[in-house]
């Protein structure tokens, strides 16, 4: 086993300096072979190795969570970068306040900024300007000549569009719930499928704690992610109603929108039994507590999908087209 | 208000759908690391023009920065990779103004997060390159050594016998290679490094 140098020269209590720097370097030499979420004991084994506060065996353990798993290089990195920040200056109050003011749409008094002649014409605010007419005109224009390529694909979108112009800008994605015959389809020995075309990256996994492996023909059958429950039980209240959900909303579930294109037309599946996980509601007068949810989507689109298209049965009234199935992670 | 009652991923879903108030918290909960790292890595004249202009880049793209944070992972982390590249971006635009070339380059970049930087394996994979650099300016015996230790998983006894060192000696100049090592890597990560004393 690796006793390392961070013991310090005779001490085996590191030095705080010394300290730093074992978890900061056990980080950047982390190997990724764990892409597992802390456990509350870890974590607390991460904090005090960072903190300086271990030695000898336990230090040396904590060092190898460090370098093995992911999710705690993480914890490393962000430990720093708030300790950092919390020993910083805090932002002065007047640019605070003129901030919030600006963001929360109150008039204040814009702070001088210094800008190089002949530059000063062309602000943010006049370029974004422009430039949101310009998208809102072609995004119109594409609306009204081709409304079918709407992405409920029926051309409601376009219509809401003219109705609504401040929505023209707001893809959606269709939802539905659906229940699963064989669940046993859901575990496979391998998690991992081969594609026949490039498209989806792993870099914009939902959530990388499964990491895939990184070659262009191999693509994870599922992905780990997790919810906050109140956002799951609006998603699937509008899954019973029928209502699509704005794509932006759905990117907790099928990650970044680089990876999700609402204009493939696929919709979201939810499993029923997901309605297991759901907190009750909360009586009148008891504060509501945050719960998250552990999910598990695995992504349809892709051969071979076939034995698990078969077996689930869609809710909907109108034909859809499965692109993810959400399920309860095991 | 209280201020810690919510998680991050509550918390950025409630600003991205515009809830009242959600941006204040937000605010309230990460300016202070968003300054700092804006500190660490901008001139100390320009840092409030910064700051202020990472807000208004940030409500002006209706927060898609935050809309692409990835769920489950470390929005402490994100938003430092993400203010790391504003501040070379805003260098980079003003650079451009300067030479009189135009501002178009303040509009084209800011603030739109590439796709390494938005996973927990393209935070490791960036902090591992900065850490590669550093180790790069070590002497041959330094990036020798911190190359045993860290890449190979020598122990500390096979480390004595290929150094020729006896263990203390060996635990006193990894200690100091490693040292080395971080104040290459200070230059380079500024903002996960407290402060030049």
């Amino acid at each position: 086993m690796n006793n390392g140098p961070s013991g310090g020269e005779e001490d085996d209590m590191p030095s705080r300096r010394e300290a730093d720097g074992a978890s900061l370097i056990a980080a950047l030499f982390n190997r990724r072979r764990q892409w597992l979420p802390l456990s509350s004991d870890q974590t607390k084994i991460v904090d005090e190795f960072d903190a300086g506060q271990l030695a000898g065996e336990a230090a040396a353990a904590a060092e190898r969570l460090v370098r093995e798993n992911a999710f705690a290089a993480e914890r490393v990195m962000e430990r720093r970068l708030v300790q950092q920040a919390e020993r910083g200056r805090a932002p002065p109050r007047a640019l605070t306040e003129r901030i919030l003011a600006e963001a929360e749409g109150v008039p204040a008094r814009r702070a001088p900024r210094k800008r190089a002649f002949g530059a000063a014409w062309l602000s943010w605010k006049v370029a974004g300007v422009a430039v949101v007419s310009v998208a809102a005109l072609v995004l119109g224009g594409e609306l009204l000549l081709n409304p079918m390529r709407g992405p409920s694909g029926i051309g409601r979108d376009a219509q809401q569009a003219n109705d609504n112009p401040t929505d023209a800008a707001v893809p959606s994605v269709q939802v539905a719930m659906a229940t699963i015959a064989n669940r046993d389809l859901l575990v496979e020995p391998s998690d991992m499928k081969l594609r026949a075309d490039p498209g989806r990256s792993s870099a914009g996994n939902a959530n990388p704690r499964k990491e895939p492996r990184t070659t262009e023909s191999v693509v994870p059958r599922f992905y780990d992610i997790e919810v906050p429950s109140d956002l799951l039980a609006g998603w699937m209240a509008q899954a019973r109603n029928g209502s699509p959900i704005p794509s932006a909303e759905l990117e907790p579930l099928v990650g970044g929108v680089q990876t999700f294109n609402s204009s493939q037309n696929v919709a979201i599946l939810f499993d029923e039994a997901l309605q297991t996980r759901l907190p009750q509601p909360t009586p009148p007068g008891v504060t509501k507590q945050a719960s998250v949810i552990q999910l598990r989507v695995y992504d349809l689109r892709q051969q071979p999908a076939d034995d698990l298209l078969k077996a689930i049965t869609i809710k909907a009234p109108q034909q859809l087209a499965p692109g993810y199935f959400a399920t309860l992670r095991p | 208000m209280a201020n810690d009652d919510i998680s991050d991923i509550e918390l950025v879903d409630l600003v991205v759908r515009g809830h009242p108030g959600a941006f204040r918290r937000f605010y309230q909960r990460h300016s202070q690391l968003i300054y700092g790292c804006i500190r660490k890595r901008a001139n100390a004249a320009d840092v409030d023009d910064v700051f202020q202009a990472f807000f208004e880049r940030l409500t002006a793209k209706d927060y898609r920065p935050l809309r692409l944070w990835q769920r489950g992972t470390s929005l402490p982390v994100y938003l430092a990779k993400v203010v790391r590249n504003f501040v070379v971006d805003f260098y980079r635009a003003k650079k451009s103004r300067e030479d009189a070339i135009g501002g178009a380059a303040e509009i084209d970049a800011l603030l739109d997060p590439q796709d390494e930087t938005i996973s927990l394996k393209g935070h490791l994979n960036e902090l591992r390159r900065l850490g590669i650099e550093a180790w790069a300016e070590l002497d041959r015996r330094d990036r020798a050594m911190v190359c045993d230790r860290f890449h190979k998983d020598r122990t500390n006894d096979e480390m004595a016998e290929r150094f020729q060192l006896t263990p203390g000696a060996l635990r006193t100049a990894l200690s100091r290679a490693q040292a080395r090592l971080l104040a290459g890597l200070r230059t380079l990560a500024p903002e996960f490094f407290p402060d030049s004393v």
